[in-house]
């Protein structure tokens, strides 16, 4: 794949040095001269600025598959994907930093004419999804949302104390609106039937609502003291306001410290059940007085690295029982470890993995590949032939689950008495081996329908 | 302070307020009341004359942009007192004396609705449609009127309409005031017609409905009936007076909201409209409980005639409206307890009703709520937040200094009248009452009693607090500020 990227930032080179060994990589910054961390990459540069058809020209951008703008400003990126769209129609992704650019550019509804940027990107708001995510369900090995987050997929590991253990499937009530899709034991990944029985150490996949989602987390994998119930964050930048935010809504109570007064009149205006303190993090006396090594997560999220180095110490001295953190340099991650820091997070790791899984390793209908790509999730019309079926006559040929059923509206999971009417769409989960066999079943079917 | 602008503005308002008087005149002949047509026709002449004298006195302005906000202070004060004078004017003729004649048209411009009237055969139909007609006016805020439709108010309007209502909302640069005032006279006449509708259904004569529904809606509460809604022993015009005095004090705003652009989202997501609803919900529940298993109750046991008493009153009470459907005088004091303490509360700010307004309450609740919050996390930053939104430290400050302003001239008015009338219960009772506009309070001065045996001098003092409390205080304490009082010479 021929790979355009713009800017020369961090987070560029997190990018450039994870792609360039298999990726044909062209990097373009205003620069003249190309920083010396850079150089030790295998990839080609051209200086001058990104709107600048000469410039365009020579980077030959007709014959590049994916252009992606990191620099640090937020104009420069969009007009920089604009300019490349103008004159080709590869795919684009834009990085922005800021709220309001994220909503307006990745919304469609917004705009009268087509923004056109294929994907917009927010490292913050990834690392903030990925945080949330090990806050709400710590128990989760993996997760993915699709339909904009109305259905979600849970990889969770049964432990010894599992409720249902060594019970066959028939016999397990799941919650409403969850299925459960896919086992994985020893590394194998096969689909579940009836008489399948669930032993520790089994990676079952769940598909579901939010709704029954959170239940079968509640109900089935959550042990009072994984249970995360208060949390405090240090750092009321975007990160800590919009992870507050995603906290308020599963009544975790939070506490935001943050430094900057003003700041703190925002962050109070915005959040209703938050609690903000006003006080800078490295505030020792403070760490007693709210009591902060009662706190289930302790999440360091401040722009500093000293800060958050510092305060995870300190709250692993008071007694925290999970501790998050920051960084911004990947160097610094075993000395986190060292520190005791539970989880470590980079803004620059978590978008080049959600890039890497989301636009460049993508394979066309997929939408997710679990278990190390055994299983794979995509998605299909209902043919005509099976406009009125109902799900359980469908006889599906190979192992596969419909795991979603979306009407015009609504995203439902399906039961078998669902019905499927001509104009849904199927989320299906199989094998990946089978995939293609799936496919060709449904095609069948509508051409079929089509000689008759 | 400039003279000029000040005679010229006032002016311009006691003309148009002249013309009004047409409207008993056309009553009066309606009802073939000729004789009482000399007494209107006297008072229009006078004010449209005493207005065409101020607005020629120091010259005449008809560019109202510069007005100051002090200025605009001053011209809604003088407004509002001039009013009451001229629209007592007719009341002289029907056999008043001076001070009783004042006592009742401010209370009908202030939509007090308190009454020296104890023989109702004194005043001929026009006479009570006048009263009725006066709170109408009154209940809307009679700048708001002259902002929408005098084009020389349209430049001033926003001096002039946040001094005649102190509460400011939060949004108040977001909308033009002209345009806001047309839309709270639209929501306010659409009320008003089906008020009357609603009335003539439940069975009121006409002309009753009309002038129960001027003062229903403007929550003043004179009845051209002797014995108010009670008088008429039908609980259907009960009921009807139940829902359209629980509309009169919402907000009218958010009536607007609702009925123009079907926002109803705003009725879950405004604090001021769910507190309103709560209290009035509680004490409605609280007074029938109390008043259908107090020991020595006289109604003891009657659920349902007990519930429909209490939410016409706790509404009555609470809307500063001052109608009554029964005599709850007789009620049990524990009953009563209650209902004084709606006095003070009010309804929503933005409604026609009186008291200390409801926003105001619930921040003051907030406030303290936040005090208690401060002292576990003292470095806490924690806004105080009415429809989800911050209130600004300045504003809260203004909310709370106006809540003890509020008390401090209720005490020292209560002070004074008590002295005068050495009734130490007349007295509180009578400021609370006037300066609340609710008009009704218990007795002497409940269903069955008036202010009529009060002396001269208190009627006079409880007529200034009515138009005090109706403007919220503070184009009044202004006058006791120095700089208030110094004259630009040209």
């Amino acid at each position: 794949m021929k790979i355009l990227i713009y800017g020369i930032t961090d987070i560029s080179y997190l990018i450039v040095k994870d792609l360039c060994v298999t990726h044909d990589v062209t990097l373009i910054d205003d620069k003249e001269e190309l920083p010396s961390k850079f150089e030790k990459l295998d990839i080609s540069f051209i200086s001058g600025n990104i709107s600048d058809k000469t410039v365009l020209k020579n980077a030959n951008v007709s014959e590049c598959d994916l252009f992606i703008a990191c620099s640090n400003y937020d104009e420069s990126n969009i007009v920089a994907s604009w300019s490349v769209m103008r004159v080709s129609n590869i795919e684009t992704v834009c990085f922005v930093s800021k709220l309001e650019y994220f909503h307006n550019i990745s919304n469609d509804d917004f705009f009268t004419s087509e923004v056109g940027i294929d994907h917009v990107m927010w490292p913050e708001e990834s690392l903030v999804k990925e945080i949330f995510r090990i806050v709400s369900v710590p128990e989760v090995v993996y997760v993915d949302y699709f339909e904009k987050g109305k259905a979600r997929l849970f990889e969770y590991k049964i432990k010894e104390d599992f409720p249902l253990l060594n019970k066959e499937l028939k016999y397990c009530s799941f919650p409403p609106e969850t299925i459960m899709v896919a086992l994985t034991r020893n590394g194998e990944l096969f689909i579940p039937n009836g008489s399948t029985k669930i032993f520790a150490g089994d990676k079952p996949i769940f598909v579901g609502s939010p709704k029954g989602m959170s239940l079968l987390a509640r109900n089935l994998f959550s042990t009072k003291e994984e249970r995360i119930d208060t949390a405090v964050i240090i750092g009321g930048g975007n990160i800590g306001f919009m992870l507050a935010k995603r906290l308020e809504s599963v009544n975790i109570s939070t506490k935001i410290i943050e430094k900057d007064k003003s700041r703190c009149e925002f962050l109070a205006d915005k959040l209703s059940k938050t609690l903000i303190i006003n006080s800078s993090g490295v505030d020792t006396d403070l760490f007693y007085e709210e009591e902060i090594g009662e706190a289930d997560a302790v999440i360091n999220v401040t722009s500093n690295d000293e800060t958050n180095l510092f305060c995870s110490v300190l709250a692993r001295q008071l007694g925290a029982k999970k501790i998050f953190s920051k960084t911004s340099s990947d160097s610094l991650v075993p000395i986190f470890e060292k520190a005791g820091v539970d989880v470590i997070l980079s803004p620059g790791r978590t978008i080049l993995n959600e890039l890497k899984s989301r636009i460049i390793n993508k394979d066309e209908n997929i939408l997710s590949l679990v278990g190390k790509g055994q299983g794979s999730l995509f998605e299909i019309d209902v043919p005509s032939a099976f406009d009125g079926y109902q799900v359980k006559d469908l006889h599906l040929p190979y192992n596969a689950v419909i795991a979603v059923v979306k009407k015009v509206r609504k995203v439902t999971i399906p039961k078998g008495n669902t019905l499927l009417n001509k104009n849904d769409k199927m989320i299906i989960f199989t094998k990946s081996d089978n995939a293609i066999g799936v496919k060709e079943f449904f095609r069948k079917k509508e051409d079929n329908l089509n000689e008759t | 302070m400039r003279l000029d602008y000040i005679t010229s503005v006032i002016g311009i308002v006691l003309m148009y307020f002249g013309a009004l008087f047409l409207f008993p005149i056309f009553v009066a002949i309606y009802y073939s009341e000729y004789l009482a047509i000399f007494p209107f026709l006297i008072g229009g002449v006078a004010s449209n004359l005493f207005g065409l004298f101020l607005y020629k006195l120091f010259g005449t302005k008809t560019e109202l942009k510069e007005i100051k906000k002090k200025e605009a202070l001053c011209i809604v004060a003088c407004i509002w007192v001039l009013l009451s004078l001229f629209a007592s004017i007719p009341f002289l003729f029907f056999g008043l004396s001076l001070v009783d004649a004042i006592f009742e048209a401010t209370s009908g411009i202030s939509t007090c609705g308190a009454s020296i009237l104890s023989d109702f055969s004194m005043l001929p139909r026009c006479g009570f449609f006048w009263r009725s007609f006066c709170q109408w006016l009154g209940g809307i805020g009679i700048i708001v009127i002259f902002i929408a439709v005098l084009p020389q108010f349209a430049f001033a309007g926003r001096q002039f309409f946040f001094s005649e209502s102190a509460l400011q909302s939060s949004d108040r640069n977001s909308f033009r005031v002209q345009y806001y005032a047309y839309n709270i006279i639209a929501v306010y006449i659409i009320l008003s017609i089906s008020a009357v509708i609603a009335l003539k259904c439940a069975g009121m004569p006409l002309f009753d409905s009309v002038c129960n529904m001027f003062s229903m809606i403007s929550a003043g509460g004179l009845s051209p009936h002797p014995n108010s809604i009670a008088g008429y022993h039908n609980n259907a015009i009960v009921w009807v007076c139940i829902l359209f005095m629980f509309l009169a004090g919402v907000n009218f705003t958010i009536q607007y909201k609702v009925l123009f652009q079907r926002n109803f989202k705003i009725l879950c997501r405004n604090s001021e409209y769910n507190f309103y609803f709560i209290f009035f919900t509680f004490a409605s529940i609280l007074v029938t409980c109390i008043i259908t298993f107090a020991p020595d109750s006289i109604c003891k046991g009657m659920w349902l005639e007990n519930f429909r008493n209490a939410l016409f009153h706790t509404l009555s009470i609470m809307t500063s409206t001052g109608f009554y459907c029964v005599d709850h005088d007789l009620w049990d004091p524990k009953a009563k307890m209650v209902l004084i303490s709606l006095i003070f509360m009010g309804a929503s700010a933005g409604s026609a009703g009186g008291g200390l307004k409801i926003a105001r309450i619930v921040y003051i609740m907030r406030f303290l709520i936040r005090e208690v919050k401060l002292l576990l996390h003292p470095k806490a930053i924690i806004p105080i937040k009415l429809d989800q939104k911050s209130v600004a430290e300045s504003i809260g400050q203004q909310i709370i200094s106006f809540v003890f302003l509020y008390f401090a001239v209720y005490l020292i008015i209560g002070f004074i009248i008590t002295m005068i009338e050495n009734d130490i219960l007349k007295g509180f009772l009578a400021t609370a009452i006037t300066l609340g506009n609710t008009g009704l309070g218990f007795a002497p001065f409940g269903p069955t009693g008036g202010f009529a045996h009060m002396s001269t001098i208190s009627k006079y003092i409880l007529s200034l607090t009515m138009i005090i409390g109706r403007l919220e205080l503070i184009p009044f304490l202004i006058i006791f500020n120095r700089d208030y009082w110094h004259i630009s010479k040209k």
